[in-house]
């Protein structure tokens, strides 16, 4: 793995305009960043990154089996008990899932580790499916990147197998908060790929939901919903007045309510508890759990719940290295042994690993100047060595 | 369907790299409407071109049926009436004014007292249009219509009013474009009726993320409020 700096594409925003694009610069700056890429060789993705991938998976399934049937385990994790019920129905019925991600810390020396894993509302997911791959389509008929260079990236064509063999034949609505641009922008690539699948996408605010008498959760003109996407995180959906709802209703979820079991910082205390030693895991534990002592003076607390690095503390020799503000915390936090992320010229790169349904699926990488990945970080592309 | 590669080399077999090994990405990227028309195209409907389609015919008014003389003078007037019964005990009934308001608009709700006793203390939309079959042989419901001016879509498309024309009071949705009166509509929404008031209540969803997202003190996320 390596970062290669190139000059941008001079007409690269109108690219991005073509391509429907309209998130890639935040308040001035830039979100998506070609100013560089990162370069793999074959096995690197394929060894260090897809079949760890693969088996975290697995692992992180064998969890939810467990946790559904210990209730203690979903105390730990602070899922209020009104939504167990829920959460194991679903579970029990097999409600497929769309997608999710993994982030790794990986640098050349030593396997990748798990820092965490968006199983519920993960973003970045047109900017890598769809912007990412037409860079290194143009940059090759251009000669700008190495004749025969790949990528990692089989995520559009998966999604849309994904839609066309688990969404309902009558479609699925998708819903989130118009006027958040980076969620409506993957709202709508989403939309794009049921449509591909034959699918009826509309979109709704997540706010225009409504419950009717009858249990059923219903759209703005009062039908029926019969699958939901919602780009909207279950423990917010669980905490809202219609939360108590979801366990009743015949709504069908994307992502299903179990994945509240996956998408939660307590997970990764519980896979280190199910596979001490496992080389893609670090070490970690509750924050009430005295065991966390053998953590020593370097370590990461992460809040429970929470985005974007918000409420992360990086401590290094006992020291404060990081600390990102936010709102979350309240519900507890995991102390994770401390990976730091490679530290390359242009910053600190994240590896996102998707998953759709069961299969990995494709690579994002995200730079940050700080040792926490925010939203401030940046997309940079990736491609394979030939 | 717009292909969204620009170069004409996309699909073609990259050159130069070894046969033997098998693509790691897609072969193919497209997008329907995200690219072009962006995605505010994706809440205008018309979304699902396989279902069948029923033809009928949509008014404002009794008179307005009678004058154009594709139905009877006397099949226009028993379809109004009709419209008319099954409104008053069929209409949806909003807990709210506000309520009824972000789905019909700010002109399309009544208080519930002033078309039913019924319906006392509650909103109603009220009733803008009816449906009726092109033909009797079609054996159509004859159905109430209501404006459909969801706040969402008023403000992508940048219209109020009738802009995302009607819908039926089981939630079917009927594009109408302003002056034909003759629709197409999809024979589920066509057929489907609604035979009881429903009472729906909204805003239950959403509460947590907007307070979570806005109180924080990292000043809210760049471009996004759910997505991690």
């Amino acid at each position: 793995m390596r970062r290669v700096a190139i000059p941008e594409r001079p007409d690269w925003r109108l690219h991005a305009a073509r391509a429907g694009f309209t998130f890639h610069t935040f308040d001035g700056a830039r979100y998506w960043d070609e100013s560089a890429y990162y370069a793999f060789s074959l096995a690197e993705i394929e060894d260090a990154i897809e079949a760890p991938s693969a088996a975290l998976h697995d692992l992180c399934l064998a969890f939810v089996d467990r946790a559904v049937r210990d209730e203690a385990i979903l105390a730990s994790l602070r899922i209020p008990e009104h939504a167990w019920d829920a959460i194991r129905a679903s579970w029990e019925r097999r409600d497929p899932s769309l997608y999710g991600r993994f982030d790794f810390s990986y640098a050349e020396e030593g396997p990748a580790k798990l820092l965490e894993y968006n199983a519920d509302t993960p973003t970045a997911l047109y900017e890598s499916a769809v912007f990412q791959w037409l860079w290194l389509e143009d940059g090759l008929a251009r000669g700008r990147l190495p004749v025969g260079a790949d990528q990692f990236n089989t995520l559009h064509e998966a999604l849309v197998a994904r839609f066309a063999a688990v969404a309902p034949p009558e479609g699925v609505a998708f819903a989130g908060f118009p006027d958040a641009p980076e969620d409506r922008g993957t709202l709508a690539y989403l939309q794009d790929c049921a449509l591909q699948a034959g699918r009826a996408a509309p979109f709704l605010s997540v706010e225009a939901i409504g419950l009717a008498e009858d249990g059923r959760f219903v759209d703005e003109a009062g039908a029926p919903i019969g699958c939901l996407f919602k780009l909207y995180p279950w423990e917010w959906m669980f905490a809202d007045r219609f939360g108590r709802a979801v366990g009743t209703a015949t709504t069908r979820f994307l992502e299903p309510p179990w994945k509240a079991v996956l998408s939660n910082k307590g997970l990764l205390a519980h896979l280190w508890g199910m596979e001490p030693g496992h080389p893609n895991l670090l070490p970690t534990f509750f924050e009430e759990d005295p065991a966390k002592a053998a953590l020593g003076r370097s370590f990461v607390r992460k809040p429970l719940y929470g985005r974007e690095g918000a409420n992360v503390l990086i401590v290094r020799d006992g020291a404060v290295a990081a600390h990102g503000a936010g709102p979350y915390g309240g519900e507890g936090y995991v102390r994770q042994a401390l990976a730091e992320l490679p530290n390359f010229a242009g910053g600190r790169a994240l590896i996102g690993s998707w998953m759709v349904g069961d299969r990995p699926a494709g690579l994002c990488l995200r730079e940050s100047d700080g040792l926490i990945t925010t939203d401030r970080a940046r997309f940079v592309p990736h491609l394979i060595d030939p | 369907m717009e292909t969204a590669p620009a170069p004409e080399a996309a699909g073609a077999p990259a050159t130069g790299s070894t046969a033997t090994r098998r693509s790691k990405r897609s072969a193919a990227v497209s997008l329907v409407l995200v690219a072009g028309a962006g995605a505010a195209a994706l809440t205008l409907g018309g979304l699902d071109s396989s279902q069948r389609e029923e033809e009928a015919l949509v008014y404002g008014s009794l008179g307005a049926c009678i004058a154009q003389q594709l139905r009877s003078a006397e099949a226009c007037i028993a379809a109004y009436k009709t419209a008319q019964e099954t409104y008053a005990a069929t209409a949806p009934r909003y807990e709210t004014e506000a309520d009824c308001q972000r789905h019909h608009g700010s002109s399309g709700c009544t208080p519930g007292e002033q078309v039913t006793a019924a319906a006392n203390g509650r909103y109603l939309p009220v009733m803008a249009a009816f449906m009726m079959g092109r033909t009797d042989a079609q054996d159509l419901p004859i159905q109430p219509l209501y404006a459909h001016a969801p706040e969402e879509e008023r403000d992508a498309a940048g219209t109020a009013g009738h802009g995302g024309g009607y819908c039926t009071g089981a939630g079917g949705r009927v594009a109408y474009a302003g002056g034909a009166s003759r629709v197409h509509v999809p024979a589920s929404v066509a057929r489907t009726t609604s035979t009881t008031p429903r009472t729906i209540s909204r805003g239950g969803f959403g509460g947590t993320g907007r307070a979570t997202a806005f109180s924080g003190g990292s000043g809210g996320r760049a471009g996004g409020i759910g997505g991690g």
